[in-house]
């Protein structure tokens, strides 16, 4: 079979190449794009070995401050006969500042702090399949309490996530259980050369927050966060 | 069905509202369970909504609406004027309703029925409404099928399965040299799929209705709906009114065992439709411990393989994801009082700690994680759990090119010795058929339906191959075991796919159009909305998509392990999407299942999507059903799906020339 996006896929690594900081700030006003950072030299990835002219006017330094984790490498592969473990390596950066490089998942999470990091591009319909999915068992929770309600815009480029990393098995408010979670401190998106834009987490559906709270329980793991959009929001479809 | 009446309704309630100083206030019944004409239209015509075979149980259940304040002190049910015995419980559900069950109830009189429910509220005034059912009996007609193998496509309606012999069957000069497998089965009919509040059905009712013979809501597997749908309900999921599957009929009855083998998550919809009762089918840990709890004892379940090895792992354990909540996403189940009490199984627990692979080596199941384990299980064993990942299988495609010694994709790396559907099969089969009584098994060919809504062409093309491969070994299983009746379909066509023609350029010249950003030198931008950039439909649509006789015979390549060298040949068959989203197309293998908006956009050939969102959606198009063996006769026609459960009871039960 074809793979037309072999040589694509095989520079994915190589295309750090014009990346933008998205720094934790206050949260911005809805649609407004956050400021880029101040000026500075742009970097090439120890990834990608190439030098490329980086945009003008960002500093990519605090790059160098997050141990690079490829998520490929998370779990001892093949799966053993029950559950999964995690490599020596990456059980050592619990609590540490990582990097990890992936796509964000398109799908619609409960909860307007998260978003899901994976290695290679996927789309899941919750509202179809509930939890009986494909994302593979090192899918990244990309938590964004820094910044509640407030995420990227899903983009089929590839981000790249700098934060403190947690493992260990949490219950999510949509029932999933996270087994490794990344608390947010930088998105880098690692191709388009801008920043990325602040929206509603992947803001593609009117009420999806409202609906996240409806169906929340009376105990739920966590509290949600302060709603933060505008009265508009409505829910589009009836709970089950 | 009189829908006039229904139209009446708002009138009726209009005047009502209009004169309700005056009226007199009284408690009503506004949900009846099983649904019925009757009770909703006041219809008392045929097609009745709600059948059971003699004998099979199901829960009666009434919400009624009282008074302001009100309180229903007592009820009961009667069947053809009959009161039943038993306690009648009532739940207080909020806003001045009731519940009303009355739970595990069977008739063996075939014929219609009539059914009421009479409440009396603490002031002692009464509610009372009725409703019908059918129970269905099964005349002595000649050989009974002492097997019945449930081959479901996912997702698949004709067009699938006309895809997958075009690359398979070498069609030239207008005929197929070789047909598929499913192809060989003599008698072919036509389902109708509309779920109880849909035209349009997911896989749950789609699927739950060839093991129950009735029809539920979109999400629902093995119940009725009722009214304590929310999360306010600590066991809203798990309390709606039940019908008893054919596992757990036959097995009572007849002493027969249940096999069910997916390559989906176990918990998925099809699956679970088989044996789980629950109104949520995403209630991952509930249902996974209900194949223990309730199905290995009461069904008889002897076989459980697919993906989904998650839920059966301690929460402790990395990788799984068993929950602590019987109303979250994934969630676990306990079981009202009454309903445990009645159909003898246990309440259940919030136990997300759980070791269920340990539950189901202790009773007797070999387990097996691998392609390598299963093949090596035992021929003697008749007990098998294959858990072979932890979420959905990898789909056929990214399986053959791993077994091929291609680069290792989709999950592979992690899980590179997965099982494929046909060679579970077999050892479904093996096991099951040491049961002297027979067996019921469901067999799913999940990702039909999954890359069907990923408008991946070449992913559920191969995934329909790899389900009509394990059509032939059931066949040739059936032709050393005459008593076994096959029965192949679906639980609804998805994406409304179908074959538009052939590609009229080569593969090379399709891989040039694919990255050739055109005039504009624009990349993505859709079809001019904010720029010129139609140039992607010049290229890849106006010159390429040849119809009619410009479409020729697409010649695939079988290989020795029965699927196509590459999807990618020249002048390839080609595929449009009638339930569509937004997607580009460059009618080229995806090497990753990305999103059909993230994909092919360097060709620049946007086709505006008449969904919304990312995923094509099911359709309400009827769909085939091809049976073999034992009693095939009876399955042609046209007929509703929830036909065919009691067609293979009755060759079950009755027989059939």
């Amino acid at each position: 079979m074809i793979s037309k996006y072999a040589p694509l896929i095989s520079f994915f690594p190589l295309t750090l190449l014009a990346m933008v900081a998205w720094r934790t700030m206050d949260p911005p006003s809805p649609g407004v794009t956050a400021p880029a950072e101040p000026a500075g030299a742009g970097v090439a990835t120890a990834e990608s070995g190439s030098q490329a002219p980086p945009p003008p006017g960002v500093d990519l330094s605090f790059r160098d401050g997050y141990a690079p984790l490829d998520m490929d490498a998370v779990f001892v592969t093949p799966a053993g006969p029950k559950g999964m473990k995690f490599t020596p390596a990456t059980a050592a950066l619990n609590g540490a500042k990582v990097r990890v490089t992936g796509q964000m998942v398109k799908h619609l999470h409960d909860d307007p702090q998260i978003f899901l990091l994976t290695k290679r591009p996927l789309v899941l319909i919750m509202k179809e399949f509930g939890l009986a999915d494909d994302l593979p068992a090192s899918a990244v929770h990309v938590l964004l309490s820094a910044r509640p309600g407030w995420a990227p815009r899903w983009t089929p480029r590839p981000l790249e996530v700098c934060g403190v990393l947690e493992l260990g098995p949490r219950q999510e408010l949509d029932g999933r259980i996270s087994h490794l979670r990344l608390v947010a401190e930088h998105v880098i998106d690692t191709e388009a050369g801008t920043l990325p834009e602040l929206m509603k987490p992947i803001g593609l559906q009117p009420g999806r927050l409202t609906q996240a709270w409806l169906a929340a329980d009376a105990s739920p793991p966590r509290a949600p966060p302060a709603p933060s959009l505008s009265s508009s929001t409505q829910p589009t479809h009836q709970p089950k | 069905m009189k829908p006039s009446l229904a139209l009446l309704f708002p009138t009726l309630a209009g005047l009502s509202a209009a004169v309700a100083p005056f009226a007199e206030a009284a408690p009503v019944v506004t949900r009846l369970n099983p649904p019925s004409a009757l009770f909703t239209f006041n219809d008392p015509n045929p097609p009745y909504i709600a059948r059971f075979a003699t004998g099979q149980r199901f829960d009666l259940q009434a919400t009624i609406q009282a008074d302001a304040g009100k309180v229903i002190t007592s009820g009961a049910f009667h069947v053809d004027n009959v009161a039943l015995p038993g306690d009648v419980t009532i739940t207080p559900i909020g806003s001045d309703k009731f519940s009303l069950t009355l739970r595990a109830y069977s008739n063996t009189k075939a014929g219609l029925h009539t059914f009421s429910v009479a409440a009396t509220q603490d002031d002692g005034v009464a509610a009372s409404d009725e409703g019908n059912f059918e129970i269905v009996g099964f005349q002595g007609a000649g050989r009974k099928a002492k097997n019945i193998i449930y081959l479901i496509g996912d997702g698949m309606g004709i067009a699938h399965r006309t895809a997958a012999r075009i690359i398979t069957g070498n069609v030239q000069q207008g005929k197929a040299e070789k047909g598929l497998a499913m192809d060989q089965l003599p008698v072919t009919g036509i389902l109708m799929t509309h779920s109880l509040n849909s035209i349009v059905t997911d896989s749950a009712p789609g699927a739950a209705c060839y093991s129950t013979g009735n029809k539920s809501n979109n999400n629902q597997e093995g119940v009725f709906p009722d009214d304590t749908t929310s999360s306010s309900f600590p066991l809203n999921k798990w309390d709606n009114p039940r019908v008893e599957h054919m596992g757990s009929y036959l097995a009572r009855t007849q002493g027969k065992v249940l096999g069910i083998v997916t390559n989906a998550d176990v918990e998925d919809a099809t699956p679970a439709s088989f044996a789980a009762h629950t109104q949520d089918r995403g209630a991952g840990t509930g249902i996974c411990d209900m194949y223990f709890d309730e199905a290995v004892t009461k069904a008889n379940l002897r076989v459980l393989m697919g993906g989904g090895r998650k839920w059966f792992l301690p929460q402790g354990q990395p990788g799984s994801g068993r929950v602590n909540s019987t109303t979250s996403g994934g969630a676990d189940y306990m079981l009202p009082a009454d309903a445990a009490a009645a159909w003898g199984v246990p309440v259940g627990a919030v136990d997300p700690g759980r070791d269920l692979i340990a539950d189901f080596v202790a009773a007797g199941f070999a387990y097996a994680p691998t392609a390598s384990a299963l093949s090596a299980v035992p021929a003697a064993e008749d007990r098998i759990l294959g858990l072979f990942h932890t979420a959905n299988m990898d789909i056929a495609m990214d399986k053959i090119a791993a077994r091929r010694g291609g680069p290792a994709v989709g999950s592979v790396p992690a899980f590179p010795d997965q099982p494929m559907l046909d060679e579970m099969t077999d050892k479904a089969l093996a096991a099951l058929s040491k049961n002297r009584n027979g067996f019921v098994l469901m067999i799913e060919g999940a990702s039909i339906d999954k890359q069907a809504h990923n408008m991946d062409t070449e992913r559920w093309v191969l995934d329909t191959v790899e389900f009509d491969r394990a059509v032939g070994h059931c066949i040739a299983f059936q032709k050393t075991n005459p008593d076994t009746l096959i029965i192949v379909t679906a639980d609804h066509e998805c994406a409304g796919i179908n074959i538009i023609g052939g590609s009229t350029v080569t593969t090379a010249s399709l891989v040039d159009r694919s990255d050739d950003l055109g005039t504009d030198g624009q990349q993505g931008v859709v079809n001019g909305a904010t720029g010129p950039s139609t140039d992607g439909q010049k290229r890849l649509r106006d010159v390429v998509v040849g119809v009619y006789q410009d479409a020729g015979f697409p010649q695939y390549d079988v290989i020795a392990d029965g699927y196509p060298a590459t999807m990618d040949v020249d002048y390839k068959m080609l595929i449009g999407y009638a339930g569509n989203a937004d997607r580009y197309e460059d009618w080229l293998t995806n090497p990753v299942p990305a999103s059909p908006t993230a994909r092919d956009t360097a060709g620049d050939y946007f086709i505006t999507g008449q969904v919304a969102g990312s995923s094509a959606v099911h359709t309400a198009s009827d769909i085939p059903v091809s049976a073999g063996g034992r009693g095939a006769s009876l399955f042609t026609g046209v007929m509703d799906n929830t036909e065919v459960f009691f067609r293979a009871l009755q060759v079950a039960i009755g027989g059939a020339k």
